[in-house]
């Protein structure tokens, strides 16, 4: 026995695989356990992911099957007082479910689409310039419109893709576009921790922009310009912006019509372009633009609560408690604003699913200028 | 097997549910025992429960010095009342010094009334086991999330019993067959069984819509009336789906949701009806042969996949379906 009970004090068992796999990815050696994380996720509220126990699992080279239910919207990020890069670990985790493929059903399709269709969807890559409809592209200069999976092949997306462009085309921007050309951009594999395939998109796209002698990236979902923005300039590739950043520019040159003043309108700060990038003022001043008064909500910049459909969720079922889709925009007819806009396709995409009887209409912002101001 | 196995290490070899042979995790516990006894320098019996003892031999290939199979009608299907009845009765002839089970449900189940009828302790669920002094069993069993491990040993009563992890050992290699086979028909009559089965329905009657060369689709627009659209799929001898508008608002079961995150098909005929056709859905029926969409809205992007689109209300359009199928 008294062996034994010496023994009770010591024996802590590492699966260092996993902690070595995190300290070389990420500063998860800095979290101090305080909970701020877990305090802040909008998961807490109504599933038992809990992210301070999340990072102490990790540390002792478990991995809680939480980690899927993450949507990256860095909500810890921003509250961390040590900085920790959770989201990194979240993607490190899921990085090494893979070697045991011990991860969510239809992800590996969704690679596999990803890989070789170059799309998120499994549509043929040749159908990837079908957005452009009427829309001329002057197909000239160094700036890219780089539009992306959803805005793509999403019918309902690609009416953004043709609001950003008619945009750009009424400011006399020369830009072009690659067409059936252009892959993923591979945010969602990054987002489930499949950096291999990340990796292999990135060095397929940048080749095409070094092609095409690409200096300025315009970017339409977030998620493209977060990832692009990681890639590129890991590569010292073009610069990377978000349309919203790219538009706001051409109203300061007052190279855009203001609409009459008229209504009200609240904002919802996609994850990406908010928390990640740290973009909340050029999406508000578009809105403007289009005359309409924004009306902000509770949970805004910073703090805004995510619809729910990053990191990989797109292609993984929520039971519908755990969604916080439903809740945002409850919270967006709470303010009384005649419209809900936002700037990401995934955004746009779960909030119309999932808006129930809610009868606040949901907008992108190009959509919204587009239709309120005139050529 | 001898009468008595003073200081013997039994283990307990779970039957899977068809009986014909063992769940991993007993295999795994047999390869560590075998491993155990020659430290120990004891005789290693591997013990078996069921109806019959076709299987017991199999174990005959993981190293045991005996196999002893306890056969009765009555211990057919796992009972916790029985199985713990039979195996104690041979514990209390043979005084073993040791027994290992696996922590299934079933072992676990058998393991705790096992401990209570034989007065004597049980470390649960351990991760690894270790042995110290003369034959002192350490199980290592973690606590606090893996922060840290408790070593947890059983020091006078016997025998000392464990239940192992699943996956923590590795499965033995099979060998050339050793060790005796003992079968004894224990004595039980109905009162000591403790469960009765009235009937037996496997969980999820889920069906595959992969496989499916009919799918009628009812979305948000069916307003939930699902009766009439699986009136239709029947007679069309196909199956119903459903989007996860329909899913979420609980007409429909989750699994025959198609598109992003529910199910891919590629039927031959698939009729959509009172879906608007977001590409969250459609990415589902990409590879259908023959699309067929119905719809109020003229404008409605479903009907940019159909091959056929009828623009109406879904109510008359399917009584009209079923008429000219001969339903109604």
């Amino acid at each position: 026995m008294a062996q034994a009970s010496e023994k009770m004090v010591a024996p802590v068992r590492f699966d260092d695989g996993t902690w070595e796999a995190l300290a070389a990815t990420t500063n998860a050696n800095l979290c101090f356990q305080c909970g701020t994380c877990t305090a802040a996720c909008p998961l807490a509220d109504n599933t038992s992911m809990r992210v301070r126990r999340l990072i102490r699992e990790a540390q002792f080279g478990e991995t809680d099957p939480f980690v899927w239910k993450c949507m990256t919207c860095a909500e810890c990020n921003a509250s961390c007082p040590r900085g920790v890069d959770i989201v990194g670990i979240v993607r490190t985790l899921r990085g090494r479910q893979w070697r045991t493929r011990d991860v969510p059903k239809g992800l590996p399709t969704l690679l596999w689409g990803m890989y070789s269709d170059g799309n998120t969807f499994r549509l043929p890559p040749k159908q990837r310039a079908s957005w452009m409809q009427d829309v001329k592209v002057p197909g000239k200069g160094s700036t890219l419109l780089f539009v992306g999976c959803a805005a793509s092949y999403d019918p309902r997306a690609q009416r953004i893709a043709r609001s950003v462009a008619t945009l750009l085309n009424r400011a006399g921007v020369e830009y072009q576009v690659l067409g059936t050309e252009e892959v993923c951009c591979g945010e969602a594999a990054r987002s489930v921790g499949h950096d291999a395939l990340f990796r292999d998109l990135q060095a397929r796209n940048t080749e095409t922009f070094q092609k095409r002698g690409v200096e300025r990236v315009i970017a339409i979902s977030p998620h493209s310009f977060d990832a692009l923005k990681a890639g590129q300039s890991a590569n010292g590739g073009p610069e990377v912006v978000h349309y919203t950043q790219a538009i706001a520019e051409l109203l300061d040159a007052g190279k855009l019509g203001k609409a009459a003043e008229k209504g009200t309108v609240t904002y919802h700060d996609p994850c990406y372009l908010g928390r990640h990038n740290g973009v909340y003022e050029a999406p508000r001043r578009l809105l403007e633009l289009s005359g309409l008064k924004v009306v902000e909500m509770g949970n805004t910049r910073a703090q805004a609560l995510c619809c729910g459909g990053g990191g990989g969720r797109m292609w993984m079922e929520t039971d519908p408690p755990e969604r916080t889709g439903a809740r945002r925009v409850k919270e967006a007819a709470g303010t009384g604003a005649e419209l809900l806009a936002t700037a990401c396709p995934y955004c746009i995409s779960v909030f119309e699913s999932e808006r129930g009887s809610e009868a606040i209409p949901v907008t992108d912002v190009a959509e919204l200028i587009v239709g309120r101001t005139k050529a | 097997m001898a009468a008595t196995d003073e200081g013997g290490l039994w283990v307990y070899a779970e039957r899977r549910s068809d009986g014909s042979s063992f769940t991993p995790v007993s295999l795994e516990i047999l390869g560590k025992a075998r491993e155990l006894a020659r430290q120990l320098s004891v005789e290693l019996t591997a013990v078996t429960v069921g109806a019959d003892g076709h299987a017991a031999a199999d174990l005959r290939k993981y190293g045991p010095d005996h196999v002893l199979e306890l056969a009765h009608p009555l211990l057919a299907r796992h009972d916790g009342k029985a199985y713990a009845t039979a195996i104690a009765a041979e514990v209390h002839k043979a005084h073993p010094s040791t027994l290992l089970l696996g922590a299934t449900r079933n072992g676990q189940d058998l393991a705790g009334r096992l401990a209570v009828r034989l007065r004597t302790g049980l470390t649960a669920h351990v991760t690894s086991l270790e042995l110290e002094g003369k034959d002192q069993l350490v199980g290592w069993v973690p606590g606090f999330g893996g922060g840290i491990e408790a070593g947890i040993t059983c020091p006078v009563k016997r025998p000392q019993m464990v239940t192992v992890r699943p996956g923590v050992f590795p499965l033995p290699a099979e060998g050339p067959p050793v060790g005796d086979v003992t079968t004894v028909t224990p004595h039980l009559s109905e009162k000591d069984v403790g469960s009765h089965r009235v009937s037996f329905e496997p969980k999820g009657t889920s069906i595959d819509l992969t496989r499916a060369d009919v799918i009628v689709v009812g979305g948000r627009g069916t307003g939930g009336n699902f009766a009439r659209i699986e009136e239709l799929a029947r007679a069309l001898g196909g199956e119903v789906g459903a989007t996860r508008v329909a899913t979420d608002a609980g007409w429909v079961d989750r699994d025959r949701m198609i598109g992003q995150t529910g199910v891919i098909t590629r039927p031959k005929l698939v009729l959509v009806l009172g879906v608007s056709g977001a590409v969250q859905f459609t990415v589902g029926i990409e590879g259908a042969g023959t699309v067929v969409a119905v719809n109020r809205d003229p404008q409605a992007p479903i009907f940019d996949h159909a091959d056929l689109g009828i623009v109406g209300d879904l109510g008359p359009v399917v009584e009209s379906l079923l008429r000219a199928l001969g339903e109604d």
